[in-house]
């Protein structure tokens, strides 16, 4: 078991083979040794979040992880745009929890999840118009009227299809 | 720029945005810069700003259709995410992997569709950078152009495009091949004409489409066109045309021997080419040089000849010849020759690999003169052929220049197919053949002998035990075979 304390202070005991799932913690855990009493920061990342990503985690713990230098592995998951129907329901969260999920897998080194979180976005992006995607993430249209006039000229090859 | 940057560069942000303000951006621009004043002000207000650039892209990866996906995402995903805001746009133009397949639409019926077609593929080509782009080109036709027009111009204007905006792809030896080909096409309904698949292809060659090179572009298309008059809407093809197949499923396109010579003259730099002849012709024909072609195949009806179209061939890397017809006149006549095919073999001979026969007398063709030609062929199959006592016994024994050569020839076949022929003694040259070294100097793997003759049941036992990889008999297999 390791000790792993968020930004906002708390505490969680993990077992070692579930924060191994993050190549940061992993790290972390080989320079600490079989220290157990040591705790193990986590900064940036506060302890509802840091809830979720221990779920997803104990979860797929027993999931084959693909070696860094392994490149036909790591072709064959960038191809596969399919997610599993546990992570989709696990990943159905509120806009601001989704964004906060994805910059602690980003952050803590979780590949898997990390794309998980980013098709997630990626099909709720899929399909739309660039106005709806401002309105689904309250984005502000903030180009000048030069770049209007493009953006109008790109849009005609749009409207031929 | 993204709001999570230094301090130094948020107050840049804000003094750009106050000087838009008062300058001209309209009255939505100013509610824009005003909500990013905001959030730059007191923190992050929407939960996708806190992403970084990384983040976002990889996200992007996800949406946009790239060269070994091509169903990733709606085929203009880069161009829309750019269209978003100004950071989103930054993030997609300095991504080129986004930009490494386009599915491009010349659509004939809208006014400037081919100018606006070309402006879109310079923007992939120049935003794909050193990545490899995929090029799919949908033509969507206008009633205003002729049925059987092709599409070559324009193709080749899309590769003109594509190399003024990258001229590193000078150096690739890229050629514009082009393919038409209708034994896929349904028969046409009554009243319509007969279609044909046209391919276009431009890349380098021998390279795999899911394995291109860094930086190179692929540009392909397939579409539909009728077949009428011969082949005259698609002669401005000319020597890019590679492979010409013309056996529709329905039957319905038969060139007349006249118009197979046009297409052959008019494209001369064909590799592959099957055509059926459905009429004769007076004309004579001009002598050609096919100097790549390596597959031919000729089918023919009834009361065509088609003698002086193969006189007039000249195919020096011809590796593979299938002629199926009645000879003309149909009826064999003792002595009388059809001495056009050792004419052409004459001429092909030293690469031909595989020779298909159907319809035809053995003497009349000079089968054995053929035989002896072809010292290097592997595959020969006679469908409905007749060989009668002077081939079989030349076979057997093999006396005299020409018969010891076609000899050498069978026996250095790896492959015999005697589907519904006419046999003269089948039977006994098998039997002979058993008791004599034939089978051991035969280099013979696959044997097919259907339909073709009586065969007792000790010789066809004997038979069964000689070393090939396969030997069969049974006419079951007849529908597969022809």
């Amino acid at each position: 078991m390791v000790i792993i304390r968020t930004a906002d202070k708390e505490k969680f005991t993990v077992d070692r083979d579930v924060a191994e799932c993050s190549v940061l913690l992993k790290n972390l855990l080989e320079d600490v040794g079989e220290n157990e009493e040591e705790e193990i920061p986590v900064q940036n990342i506060n302890s509802s979040v840091f809830r979720k990503v221990l779920e997803w985690c104990e979860h797929h713990k027993n999931d084959p992880r693909p070696a860094s230098d392994d490149s036909a592995a790591e072709e064959s998951r960038r191809r596969t745009t399919d997610i599993s129907e546990w992570d989709q329901k696990f990943i159905a969260v509120d806009q601001e929890m989704l964004f906060e999920i994805i910059l602690a897998a980003n952050y803590l080194d979780i590949k898997p999840l990390l794309d998980v979180g980013c098709k997630t976005v990626a099909n709720m992006i899929k399909g739309k118009t660039p106005e709806e995607i401002r309105k689904l993430f309250n984005i502000t249209n903030d180009f000048t009227p030069e770049e209007e006039a493009q953006i109008r000229r790109e849009n005609e090859w749009a409207e031929d299809r | 720029m993204s709001l999570n940057d230094s301090d130094d560069s948020r107050a840049q942000y804000l003094e750009s945005g106050i000087i838009n303000v008062h300058k001209n951006d309209p009255p939505s621009h100013q509610g824009g810069y005003l909500s990013d004043v905001r959030a730059s002000l007191f923190g992050h207000s929407r939960p996708i700003d806190k992403l970084p650039f990384e983040v976002l892209a990889a996200i992007f990866s996800w949406c946009c259709p790239t060269f070994n996906d091509h169903y990733r995402g709606p085929p203009l995903s880069p161009v829309m995410l750019s269209h978003v805001c100004r950071s989103w746009r930054q993030a997609a133009l300095d991504n080129p992997s986004l930009w490494t397949y386009l599915n491009l639409t010349v659509a004939y019926s809208s006014v400037g569709g081919m100018e606006k077609a070309c402006d879109q593929l310079r923007l992939w080509v120049e935003r794909a950078n050193n990545c490899p782009l995929l090029v799919e080109v949908e033509f969507v036709e206008s009633s205003q152009r002729w049925p059987a027009a092709n599409v070559f111009y324009d193709m080749e204007r899309l590769v003109n495009v594509a190399l003024t905006y990258k001229p590193s792809l000078f150096s690739e030896g890229m050629e514009l091949r082009a393919a038409l080909d209708a034994t896929s096409v349904s028969p046409p309904s009554p009243g319509n004409y007969p279609q044909v698949m046209e391919q276009y292809t431009w890349a380098k060659t021998g390279i795999r489409p899911d394995r291109p090179l860094r930086g190179s572009v692929q540009i392909h298309s397939n579409r539909h066109s009728e077949i009428m008059f011969g082949l005259e809407g698609h002669y401005t093809i000319g020597k890019h045309l590679i492979h010409l197949d013309l056996r529709d499923p329905g039957d319905k396109i038969r060139l007349s021997v006249e118009e197979c010579q046009i297409a052959l003259s008019d494209f001369p730099d064909l590799e592959f080419c099957a055509l059926r002849i459905g009429e004769s012709t007076d004309e004579v024909a001009e002598p050609l040089v096919l100097w790549r072609l390596q597959t031919l195949s000729l089918s023919w009806s009834d009361r065509v000849e088609v003698g002086d179209l193969l006189d007039s061939i000249t195919a020096p890397s011809l590796s593979e010849l299938e002629l199926r017809g009645p000879l003309f006149p149909r009826e064999f006549y003792p002595g009388n020759r059809w001495t056009h095919l050792p004419v052409l073999l004459r001429r092909s001979s030293p690469s031909l690999k595989l020779l298909t026969l159907a319809n035809m007398d053995g003497t009349t063709v000079e089968l054995l003169r053929c035989l002896a030609l072809c010292q290097g062929l592997q595959h020969l199959s006679l469908e409905s052929c007749r060989l009668d006592e002077e081939i079989m016994n030349s076979i057997e024994v093999g006396e005299g220049l020409t018969h010891e050569r076609a000899r050498r020839t069978v026996l250095g076949l790896d492959y015999l197919g005697l589907i519904s022929c006419e046999v003269f003694g089948l039977n006994d040259f098998l039997r002979v053949s058993l008791e004599t070294p034939f089978w051991e100097e035969a280099n013979l793997s696959k044997l097919y002998i259907i339909n073709s003759g009586f065969i007792s049941e000790d010789v066809l036992s004997a038979m069964t035990r000689l070393p090939l990889d396969e030997f069969e008999t049974d006419p079951a297999l007849l529908e597969d075979l022809v």
